[in-house]
């Protein structure tokens, strides 16, 4: 078995050649190798779990004290922070967010204080008045919310869908905009578009076996069987998920084989290679047609209840080093300014800890977006940081459940308008950003 | 999540709304009624204040770690002063007597056993039989089960009937469908993990899909979906393949004999198939593209390479019903 594992990641290009020399001799590659200049690429980085916050981002000037008293056995010392200045004043980075740190004083990183699930403005004057997140502080409610943008319903759609759906009527690409490396992910189902799901370490080929002639029957049979309509739904769905694999493995096989690998080495986690699955893809986005494109990555393990310190200092290394290695990866692509890489994860966590030394659920929280100096205000913080004061002006509860002061809907639509979508396609892909008074927050040119 | 109607359906409030069945406070309160609580040392009834994880012996308590305070969730009152086992004990039944335990959990097995959208009188005849077994008692699982599988919707006739096999069943069905014996199960479980279903080490506690997983664009219910992607699925197919083919060696024991011995007639062979493995729910054209390939396939081996392979990989397959 951990042959074909091998084999499929040394060699993905090697498998795809079958599909690109019967591609080559229909013509279609050629037909999609012009050169998309204009190009744009957005990949989400999901913390499952719950992304402690408070522990990634803390205040280093006199606001040092009051977190350390609000978790003092679950606080960074201070001497451990990497220091970045932001908003006039000092923070210090989480310690193992040094290559973090080292691309925010390239002002390839900005920062987003407090960020989360609203559906209008909220504050603690107004908490029992206005309409809430359905469900807060409920992993699964919370992770779908961040993805669909519509806090207020069960399911739907996500808002990198919906932008997909808006964008696929402008391009003449056929290759999905959404690609997840991550399994089945709400942000990237459209209303009209889907996404497709690639894994890393394996190609989308169907494997041939046994005699050739036979192969070539079973194949033939298998796309035949496809498009027999059973009247059964379930059927039809499933059918169509495998259509949209053989589709999608014809045009990816086959530009994969084009052109030069990258050198970037990626660390060997899981998140690294999901971020090295989606810069093969960037590398053959002129192969594939594509100017725009949205990738979903993710990674778990952030629902630290119990031990944060030790749990959190390995996640943020993963998470340090896939970043880091991605960014390289962007720039030998020459693609730095294209590609914009954002942090999303459910909640943030209370800012008093549990009795295990852990953190629980809480709700706003800070996130990173990383991508080049012509794209990104880096090097800034955006957003209001929340005061550490259990009970506080920013606690909805008593023990440090921030009420987010920027909107996840404005977060998205500043990514989202950066992308190209206009004032109107904002408002459709994100239902609720009307709300609030600036749909967008600047941390995009 | 919210409160629920005996037949699954959300109850709404005067404005439509579904109602939460439970708020912060409710989980902040059962958590009071969880403190004590710390692994087994080994040493039963001697609990140090905290221990180490440990999975193989039940839980110990810590009275003097114990919040033994009056209590209040689900709209129930909690009496101060009970150990921590009482707590819990007392804690479990307020949640098992909760109405909406019933209709939760009996859809939830029926899309395990049957499909992925029983309808609400299907729900609702179970969760009775869930509610009273027809001797007074609640939560009588065997009856639960028996009211399932013998209910008339078991047909799966309706056009959103069916569920998509979990990984998991979808490898042993082909196994045992083909008479192969798995020599090597972590090696199959290796199999299952490469299709999203790491058996026992599902990604969080909410299990690998969600039971209201929607396939995207329809109204169809389908939780497996969830993990049934263009990845998954190119994987699923190539399992197939590589298990008919004889590639997994030593770690499955595989004899096509009984299928080679009916590969002359391409008919024959379709039909055995229908019957075995597709329980007659062969269509004319499924049936007919398979023969078709089976004819342009060289010998008997081949030919039922082609079959199961085809057979196999088909969504009709792949939907259980």
């Amino acid at each position: 078995m951990r042959n074909r594992r091998e084999f499929v990641t040394r060699c993905g290009t090697l498998a795809a050649m079958g599909a690109g020399a019967q591609l080559l001799r229909l013509g279609i590659i050629a037909a999609k190798a012009q050169t998309a200049q204009d190009y744009k690429a957005l990949v989400c980085v999901f913390l499952f779990g719950g992304n402690d916050g408070n522990n990634t981002i803390v205040p280093t000037d006199s606001r040092y004290a009051a977190y350390q008293a609000m978790r003092p056995n679950i606080s960074l010392a201070q001497n451990v922070l990497l220091p970045v200045g932001a908003q006039g004043t000092s923070y210090g980075l989480h310690p193992r967010l040094l290559n973090v740190q080292r691309l925010y004083n390239a002002q390839r990183v900005a920062l987003i204080f407090n960020v989360g699930t609203l559906v209008s403005p909220t504050t603690k004057a107004n908490l029992n008045s206005v309409t809430l997140p359905r469900n807060l502080y409920s992993h699964s409610d919370q992770t779908s919310q961040w993805q669909t943008a519509n806090p207020t319903i069960s399911g739907g759609s996500g808002w990198g869908g919906r932008m997909a759906d808006i964008l696929a009527t402008q391009s003449a690409a056929t290759f999905p905009i959404g690609v997840s490396v991550n399994g089945g992910s709400a942000l990237l189902n459209g209303n009209t578009t889907r996404p497709i799901s690639l894994m890393p370490g394996s190609s989308l080929e169907l494997e041939r076996f046994g005699d050739g002639s036979a192969m070539n029957a079973r194949e033939a049979g298998l796309q035949q069987l496809l498009t027999f309509d059973t009247g059964m739904q379930m059927i039809g769905a499933a059918s169509g998920v495998m259509t949209r694999a053989v589709s999608a493995a014809q045009a990816i096989n086959a530009a994969l084989a084009g052109g030069t690998p990258l050198t970037t080495v990626f660390p060997n986690t899981g998140l690294a290679q999901q971020l090295r699955q989606v810069a093969s893809v960037i590398r053959v986005r002129a192969a594939l047609g594509m100017n725009r494109q949205i990738f979903f990555c993710g990674m778990g393990g952030f629902d630290n209840h119990s031990d944060l310190l030790p749990s959190h200092d390995n996640l943020l290394n993963t998470l340090d080093g896939a970043l880091s290695a991605f960014i390289a990866a962007t720039d030998e692509m020459g693609v730095s300014d294209a590609v914009t890489t954002f942090t999303e994860s459910e909640f943030g966590r209370t800012g008093n800890p549990s009795s295990s030394n852990g953190s629980d659920h809480a709700w706003g929280s800070h996130t990173m977006v990383l991508g080049g100096t012509g794209a990104l205000n880096g090097g800034q913080a955006f957003g209001t940081f929340p005061r550490h004061e259990l009970r506080g002006p920013d606690d909805a509860g008593s023990r440090g459940l921030w009420i987010p002061t920027t909107a996840l809907d404005q977060y998205g639509a500043t990514l989202a308008s950066w992308f190209g979508l206009s004032a109107t396609d904002l408002n459709t892909v994100f239902p609720n950003l009307r709300n609030f008074a600036s749909p967008t927050i600047g941390f995009m040119r | 999540m919210t409160e629920l109607n005996p037949d699954g359906t959300p109850r709404t409030n005067a404005q439509g709304q579904p109602i939460p069945t439970y708020t912060n406070d409710d989980i902040l309160e059962l958590a009071r009624v969880m403190t004590g609580w710390t692994y087994t040392d080994g040493i039963p009834g001697q609990p140090a204040r905290q221990n180490p994880a440990r999975y193989d012996g039940p839980m110990e308590a810590v009275e003097s770690l114990h919040d033994n305070g009056a209590k209040r969730f689900l709209n129930t009152d909690v009496p101060a002063g009970l150990t921590a086992t009482q707590d819990l004990d007392n804690a479990l039944g307020i949640i098992f007597r909760h109405p909406n335990v019933g209709p939760f959990i009996c859809r939830q097995l029926i899309q395990r056993l049957v499909g992925s959208n029983p309808s609400p009188g299907y729900i609702r005849d179970v969760a009775a039989v869930f509610n009273n077994n027809g001797q007074n008692v609640r939560g009588d699982l065997r009856a639960v089960v028996r009211a399932i599988l013998t209910h008339p919707e078991t047909a799966q006739t309706a056009v959103n009937g069916g569920k998509m096999s979990e990984p998991v069943l979808y490898i042993t069905r082909q196994i045992r469908d083909i008479g192969a014996t798995v020599t090597d199960t972590p090696f199959m479980s290796d199999m299952s993990a490469d299709m999203a279903q790491r058996v026992f080490h599902s990604p969080s506690v909410f299990n690998y899909y969600s039971p209201n997983f929607r396939v995207a664009g329809t109204t169809l219910t389908a939780p497996e979906f969830q993990i049934y992607t263009t990845a998954t699925a190119t994987i699923r197919a190539n399992f197939a393949g590589r298990l008919v083919n004889g590639n997994f060696g030593s770690n499955v024991s595989l004899n096509l004999m009984r299928w080679t011995d009916l590969a002359t007639d391409a008919g024959l062979l379709v039909n055995r198939i229908n019957r075995v493995i597709l329980g007659g729910t062969m269509s004319a054209e499924m049936r007919a593209t398979i023969v078709d390939a089976i004819q342009r396939s060289p010998n008997a081996r081949e030919k039922v390479l082609t079959a199961l392979y085809l057979t196999f990989t088909s969504s009709q397959f792949q939907v259980e019903r």
